[in-house]
This record gives C-alpha cells, structure tokens and sequence, in this order.
C-alpha cells in the first residue's frame, strides 16, 4: 500500500491522546555527527564559526559574503531592508546587526540553493528536501532551471543545519553560488534514451566529486556551468548554452566526448565553440582541469561583465584555447582519479522496482489519455516510461514530496531526476503500472497533463524573490499556464509543441534565448509612472542542444503580453508552410513582419484608462523598479528622453534586421549608432546642446553619467555603459558575425540601461536632488 | 519541548473543501502591510496559487508568516511562528493562537475576501522534527505540554486528538475542538496575559 498516495489518506486522522516522556533535546550537529562526509561536516561547522563571527562583527562583510555564497546561501529581495510596498518605499525594520554582506541584512530572508548533480534524486533525499521545506522555507521545494532545488524565506542562522541534514544524505550546497563550478547539469533521460550514444550521468557525478572544491576551480572571475548530453541533435543537455559542454560519442568502440566550451547565455549569449571532437573517456577529467586553469589564468576577474568563459574564448579564439588547454594538460600532474572512477563507475540510477509490462486495456481515470501523450515517454528498455510530473512553475510542496516519494519506491525507485524546464521525471515506470501511476498522482495533484508543451512554462523567480529581477516572470508564467491550459484541448498540435520561457530580467536565468517564445522583464516609463514590460524573444531552438539563440522584435507591456502570444500563436498555426517550425517561420516572416504582429499590444494606455497596465502580474502595488518610487507618480508631459530614445529602439531593431540579413558590418553599425542615440537622448535631459558627434556624446555621457557612476545599476554596475565606451575607443577592423551579433545584443541592454538610468534620473529631481538641466535660455 | 517553529491552522467556513478564490487575498495581504493592520515585521507577499493545495497565499513576516493555505485539500489560515529560539512551548503556543485568531478578525473585518472561519476548531503543527519527532511520545508530551493553552482558549471540554499519525514524516500536530462558537476576536483575548515568546 503506497502511504498517502490518495485524497482521502491524506486527510489528518485523529488518535486518543496516550501520555508519554518527552524526546531528549539535541542538535542536528550532535544528532548528526559523523553521519556524513567528513570533509564536508568539518567545512559546514567552518561556515558556522564563520557566521557567529560574521554575527559578532568580527569577520569583514565581503569575506563573509563570499564564503556564504559558495555554500549557495544568497540574498533575497528587499535584503537591503527597503521595500516598496505600492504607495512609498518604506523601511524593513530588521534588528540592528551587522550585514552579511554589503547591503545585506543580517536577519532579511534568502535564498538555500541546492545542487542535485545530473538532477538524480533519491527518495531518501527527497524526503528531506520536504522536511526542510516545512522547517526553514515555506512549505515549497523550487526547481530550478538548472537542476537544482531552491529554498526562499531561509533564515542565515539556520542554513548550518540545513547544510547538515542535507550532507546526510549526500547533498552538499558547496559551490552552487559562487565564481566556482555551478551545479553539473544533464539530459534528465540519460540512461534510458532511445537515441544517446552511452549513459552519461557517471561521468557526470565523476565530474562532480572530481571539480568539488578543486583548487584549480577557487580561482575564477565569474562562475563556470558544465552540462552533459548524451545526444547531438536533441535538446538533451542544451551544451551549446554551456561554459563547457560534453556530449557523448563512441568513436571506434571507443567511449569519449565531444567537448564544447565558451557558450552562455545571460545578456549577451554565445554559442559554444568545439573543443575537441573526440575527448577519451579517460581524459575527461584532466582536459577539463586543464581548460579550469586556462580560465582562471586568463579569465576576466576586475570586469565581471566580462568575466564568463565565453568573453575569453571570443577574445582569444578557440583555436588559441585549445592550444593553451593542451599545452597545461601536457603539465598537469598527474592525478589517480582521472580514471579511478572508470573502474569502478558512480552508481547513478537504482534498480527497477517492478517487472517491464505492457499497457494493456482496462479502467483508465478520467484524463489518462491527454496525460499519456504529453507525459509518459518510452524508454530504450521496452515495457519502461518516464513519467514527467509537469510542476506549476517548477514548484512542489513538501506534502506532494512526500507522496512522491512513496510512489517513486513503490513504482520506480532510485530512478527520480530533476529537469531544466522545472520538472520531475520518474523513470523506470512500467508500462503496466501508468494508470495506477496517474491515479496516485492525479490524488495530489501532479498529474497535470501537458508536459514539455506551451502549458508548461518556465520561468526563473523574477520579482518575487531574486534581488535583480525587473518584472515579475512567475506572475506572467502564472497566467499564460492558466490561460493556455484553459484552451489546450483547441490549440494546434503545432503550437502545442512550442515552449514559452520568461526571465525576470536580461541575465537569462529562465532561459528565454532559446524558447520558441522567451521573455525578458524591462520598464518602460510612461507618463512619468514605470510600467513593467517584457522584451519578446523569438525563435530561439531548444533542440540541437540550444543550437541558437531567438531575436529580440519587441518590448510588450506585461500585461499585453497574453494578447501577444495569441496573435503570434494564431499566425504561426495559420501561416506555416507544411511542418515548418516555429524557429524557421520566424525566420522567413523576418523579424519586420513579425514585430508588426505584436505591435498593437505595444502601446500602454493612459493611467487614467488602463491603471492595471501600471501593476505587475501577481501584485497590486503600483509597479516600481528597484528601491525607486519618490516622484514616480509624479504626472509628466511625455520627456524629451522618451521622444528620442524612440530612434535609438529603432536603430537598434534596424541592426538586428542587417544582422538577419547577413551584413554584418552594418549591423555592427547600426549596434553602435544605437546606443550612441540612446547615450545622447540621455545627455540631453541635462545638456540639450550636446552635438550628434560621437566624440562629443560619448565624451559627454562619460563624464555626467558614467564616471560618476549614475548610469550603474546595483547589480550590473557599470557594464552596460562600458559597452558604448569600449566600441568608441575601439571600432572592430573587420565586424564578423559574432562581432555584430554581440554587439546588437550589447546595444539592446544599452538602451535598457539608459531607460532605467533616466527613471533614476527623473526620481532624484523629483525628490530635489539631481543635476538640473542647463538651459542655455537660462545662462 | 523548545521547537524552533509552531503552526496552527483555522479552517475556512462554511466547507474548507469547496474551491476558494483566493487572488483577493494577495490585495489584501499588501494593504495589511501598507498600513500595518498586524504586529510585527511584514515582509511580502508570495502568491502560491498555482500550486494545488499549496500554501495558496502567504504574507511573510519576519517572526510570523500567514498562509491562506490550501495544504490537505482543506483551505483555512495557517499561522507559523518562525525562530522561537528558547521560547517555551506553550508561550510559543499561545503567541501563535493569538496571531493568527487576530488575523482572522483582521481578514473577516475587512470583507474584501470573502471569507468567513471557524475558531471552534484548530490544527496544531510543532515544525520540528529534532526537538518534535512526529511519534506517540512526543505527542503525548505534546498533549500534556499544551493543555492549558487548549483549556485557556476552548475551555476545560476542548477535545484533543492527535493529527498527522499516519505519515511519521509529518510534523507532529495535535487537532482542538472547542464547543462554544465565540468569535476569533473574543477567543484572542482569552490567550491574553500570557504572551512571552515575543
């Protein structure tokens, strides 16, 4: 019998009160001691020293805030201890203590991220996760785009615990922030594909234990994301996106890897470069090391725009990489667990629990079928199915868990994996078993169809939670998953098979580069009020391993954003040719033709007529961006900001049409006349005399904007600005395609930071600081 | 028993099982913090109505969160006091009651939402598993340990039956049921006087 599998076991049940003694009190330290590795436990009570003279006051801020980084423990929003809260921004009166970093409020909530490597998750270890949940979170285990779980509202004094519970049983939160190496990420059906070349989730956790607090990884100006995919042409383990990627490949008999390194996506995206076509299983390990301290040698470490592996590959070429990878292999000490594991590989699936079976007629619940098409796919190994549990928004809360986990024993055991699009898969399922299998999870709720279709829409925490989201990703993820899921049944097969995936920001954590349809939350300024948007994406291709990247044709009021993806959905289904897909047909309407489509959803309506258009998705507070809000409900005649930052959108769309069309040199152009545009509309609010000479503009944003830092953000500092400063100082001889591509995506981010810089602008006037504009009337 | 966290939760009326539209909530969360309606630091609010008997709603202090909560299917307010930190149990207990029976009041005065609740009858969490192991000794410690909070507040007829015994994964958690219908208001003010957790 699977325990709490139904609605009605799950119902409390009520005893006779029976006198007893009390439980000894204990800590999870004594009750845990030497119940898990013993390196992790020494560094986990390290961290808690650290804390408690973190708390005292006597370790510096900024070492306190990397060391907690590296054990994944981050800040949440409002943790500087303001907040808007719709009708002014108001002080969160947290206890007066020291920070735990700069800005960072000792007692305000974070965020616990956790790795799972490859997204293999025991129940055992579920179980846990769900405790956790309850005890320190909300009750919520988030999945996240990489793979991981993530715990918000966590208190800074209990994450030493948490780390512990979690350390026994294997899981360790070490490095899953930080300028180290990210969570392992993996095709979630590795092992089990019909079409892969071996299993690679081994060499993946190998991978793992071998890279796990590495010296030659401490050392990094950014992070660094490997991904494993055991197939080429499937979205699989999506390496092209990766820092380094590794896809299996059996070349005479032989194990080994293709090996891809320099792809990301974040606000400017790369597509990785080819390594090695063909990595022997056994040097996996020691390539990788050598490629680590390449990067921490000549990565990027004062500019952390541009710091990610991808700027030091474009810089130097992969060809020069690879030399200098293979020339520190060839002075790499030797190390036994480069192969130690080969002998004697990481046990990484359990053990089918039941016996392979057919599906067979019979009592099917009402909604097995439509769950049967989109979540049950079949296995290599004939009579098996993995099971996706489609989460609302990759979330799962600790009763589901629960009830989970005794399906997955009872039916699949071991056999559980996370998903980058914030799912679960329950491998191993035999096909006899699926109708039980939907039953029981139908009873709490997991059975949602439409798995890996539109329904299922990613997005990354946004405004909800992430200190640097804009808009409120989940909230539009929210609605567009009930509005879709609402007409599933009527939709097209064709616009069924899309995916939609929504960023909170540029930085691309929900990966909406390589969705059909992506998202990314920006702020338009309308009327002196902010209003939220989203910058719509298209075509990107999710298969090929995220094989390219979708083109930015338009920023859409959040609100709007519904209406938008039906006008392109409706166009797509009626005016495809044959099988075209989503990628392709984009491609041939051009990006002019599609912007028209979405273009009567662009305009925002005056406040008085439409004030919902000035709140987010998922929130009633007038929308802000960042700690802003003085003067924001000020009413202004449109700015002459407003007016002319127009042409710098259009130069812009203009570069991302040359860019389509293959002329590279003037889209690189275009790029940088763009942002000089948008640097000269913003010099304007202050010196309306500046010239259309780029010496003069640039010379003049430099000095009234940049160099005293009022174009920087908190959080992207001054990167965006840096973009327009290096491409004066220094004009590419010879624009190729990367070259412009790059520079279209820095001239878009330009233009959203000088719209973000000119909100800040116009608070502090408001407020009666700020610069005023010299008006040559006035001298 | 010093547990780190206790959570009780009042169900809705009339049905707790019948469909809730709780978006209204999340407005109304946002005006309890714009103008303070209750004690202590508010944070935000995260809405969770996307998740099928999920924590519906949830307004998160910093030493108490409030869930419109839609867990086992049942929806009612869930009241969780966090960081008790050497609190004793039944000062933590009546705390909590306290809040979240104000809350209640706070939520029915306002009308916006629609919804009504039953004080009569209350679920009783000890979100800890080191210092509360969801077994039959803990609870009977727990039972003993609570009881005058549970007389103070429903009278010495108040019955106690022990909740979450099937699944030893779950937090140890006892159900009260009271006789008398009083309102949340009047309950609150019965728990008055023994307020000492903070």
């Amino acid at each position: 019998m699977i325990q709490g599998a139904d609605r009605a076991s799950r119902e409390p049940q009520f005893m006779a009160t029976t006198p007893s003694s009390t439980p000894s009190p204990s800590t999870w330290k004594e009750a845990l001691a030497g119940q898990m590795d013993s390196g992790w436990e020494s560094e986990i009570d390290d961290f808690e020293s650290q804390s408690v003279l973190r708390s005292q006051g006597k370790l510096d801020e900024k070492v306190f805030a990397e060391t907690r980084l590296r054990r994944g423990v981050y800040g949440q929003r409002y943790d500087n201890g303001k907040r808007h809260d719709g009708t002014a921004e108001r002080p969160l009166a947290f206890e007066d203590r020291p920070t735990k970093g700069p800005d960072t409020l000792w007692d305000a909530p974070g965020m616990q991220r956790i790795k799972i490597p490859f997204g293999g998750v025991s129940p055992e270890q579920l179980e846990v996760l769900a405790a956790l949940s309850e005890e320190y979170s909300d009750g919520i285990l988030h999945v996240t785009t990489r793979q991981d779980f993530q715990l918000h509202y966590i208190h800074i004094g209990d994450t030493p615990d948490l780390m512990r519970r979690l350390a026994a049983v294997d899981i360790t939160t070490r490095e899953a922030c930080g300028n180290s190496v990210r969570n392992i990420t993996a095709c979630p059906l590795a092992g089990v594909c019909k079409t892969e070349a071996f299993d690679i989730s081994p060499y993946a956790e190998a991978m793992m234990r071998f890279l796990l607090g590495h010296p030659d990884v401490q050392d990094f100006g950014r992070k660094f994301k490997p991904a494993f995919s055991g197939c080429e042409h499937e979205a699989c383990g999506l390496v092209q996106m990766h820092d380094a990627g590794y896809v299996s490949r059996v070349v005479d008999g032989k194990r080994g890897f293709k090996v891809v390194v320099g792809g990301g996506l974040g606000p400017v995206p790369h597509q990785a470069k080819v390594l090695s076509e063909f990595t022997p299983e056994e040097e996996l390990l020691p390539q990788t090391q050598a490629v680590a301290r390449v990067f921490a040698r000549l990565g990027e470490k004062r500019n952390r725009g541009r710091a990610r592996i991808k700027f030091l590959v474009a810089k130097i070429g992969i060809e020069e990489f690879r030399r200098l990878v293979e020339e520190e292999r060839k002075i790499l000490p030797k190390d036994e667990r480069w192969t130690e594991f080969l002998k004697d590989m990481p046990r990484t699936g359990g053990d089918a629990v039941r016996d392979a079976a057919s599906l067979v007629a019979g009592d099917r619940q009402e909604g097995f079928d439509a769950w049967l098409a989109t979540n049950v796919k079949p296995q290599r190994q004939e009579g098996y199915s993995v099971v996706t549990l489609n989460l609302p928004l990759g979330d799962i809360t600790a009763d589901q868990t629960r009830a989970l986990v005794d399906l997955a024993r009872a039916y699949c055991g071991d056999n559980i994996r996370t998903t980058v699009e914030q799912n679960i898969v329950l491998r191993f399922v035999s096909d006899a078993d699926l109708p039980e299998v939907h039953r029981r999870l139908d009873a709490i709720g997991l059975a949602a169809p439409g798995a890996e279709t539109i329904v299922d829409v990613t997005s990354c925490p946004g405004t909800d939670t992430c200190k640097l989201g804009i808009a409120a990703s989940r909230g539009l993820g929210a609605e567009l998953r009930q509005r879709l899921a609402a007409k599933s049944a009527s939709l097209p097969q064709a616009v069924t098979d899309l995916k939609i995936k929504i960023s909170g920001c540029f930085n691309s954590c929900g990966q909406h580069h390589v969705a059909d349809i992506g998202f990314y939350g920006n702020s338009r300024k309308i009327e002196g009020r902010t209003v939220p948007h989203f910058q719509v994406i298209l075509g990107g291709q999710w298969t090929e391993n995220a094989g390219s990247y979708g083109m930015a044709v338009g920023s859409v009021p959040s609100k709007a954003i519904p209406q938008a993806v039906d006008a392109l959905t409706d166009a797509y289904a009626h005016g495809r040719e044959g099988a075209e897909g989503f990628a392709a047909w984009v491609k041939r309407m051009g990006k002019r033709n599609v912007r028209e489509l979405i273009k009567p959803f662009m305009a925002v309506p005056p406040y008085a007529e439409g004030p919902d258009f000035y709140a987010d998705w998922s929130d009633v507070r007038e929308f802000t961006i960042g700690d802003l809000g003085v003067g924001e409900c000020a009413g202004e005649v449109v700015s002459l900001f407003g007016i002319e930052v127009v042409r710098a959108e259009s130069e812009a769309f203009d570069a991302q049409v040359a860019l389509d069309d293959g002329d590279y040199e003037a889209a690189e152009d275009l790029a940088f006349r763009a942002m000089l545009t948008a640097a000269r509309a913003l010099v304007r609010t202050e010196y309306i005399d500046v010239t259309e000479d780029p010496d003069d503009i640039v010379s003049e944003f430099r000095s009234r904007f940049f160099d005293n830092e009022r174009f920087f953000d908190r959080f992207a500092r001054g990167k965006f600005g840096q973009y327009l400063l290096d491409r004066h100082a220094d004009p590419p001889a010879d624009a190729g395609r990367d070259h412009a591509a790059a520079r279209v995506e820095e001239a878009q981010l330009f233009i959203e930071a000088a719209h973000a810089c000119e909100v800040r602008v116009s608070a502090e006037l408001a407020a009666g600081g700020g610069v005023p504009i010299e008006n040559p009337a006035d001298a | 028993m010093n547990p780190q966290r206790v959570a009780c939760k009042f169900f809705v009326e009339p049905d707790p099982t019948a469909p809730v539209e709780l978006h209204p909530c999340i407005g109304l969360f946002h005006r309890f913090i714009q103008e303070a309606v209750l004690p202590g630091l508010l944070i935000d609010v995260a809405d969770y109505t996307h998740v099928p008997e999920g924590p519906g709603v949830l307004l998160v202090g910093h030493d108490v969160d409030y869930g419109l909560d839609l867990g086992g299917g049942r929806a009612g307010l869930l009241t969780t006091r966090k960081r008790l930190d050497g609190a004793s149990l039944t000062d933590a207990l009546r705390d909590t009651l306290q809040r979240g029976l104000r809350a209640i009041d706070a939520i029915e005065s306002d009308g916006s939402t629609g919804l009504c609740f039953d004080p009569r009858a209350v679920v009783i969490q000890v979100v800890d598993r080191l210092a509360a192991p969801n077994d039959e000794g803990a609870y009977a410690a727990l039972a003993d340990e609570v009881a005058p909070v549970l007389a103070a507040l429903y009278g010495e007829k108040v019955e106690v039956a022990r909740a979450h015994a099937e699944d030893s994964r779950k937090c140890l958690a006892l159900r009260a049921t009271g006789q008398e219908r009083e309102s949340a208001a009047d309950l609150a003010n019965r728990l008055t006087g023994g307020e000492g957790s903070g």
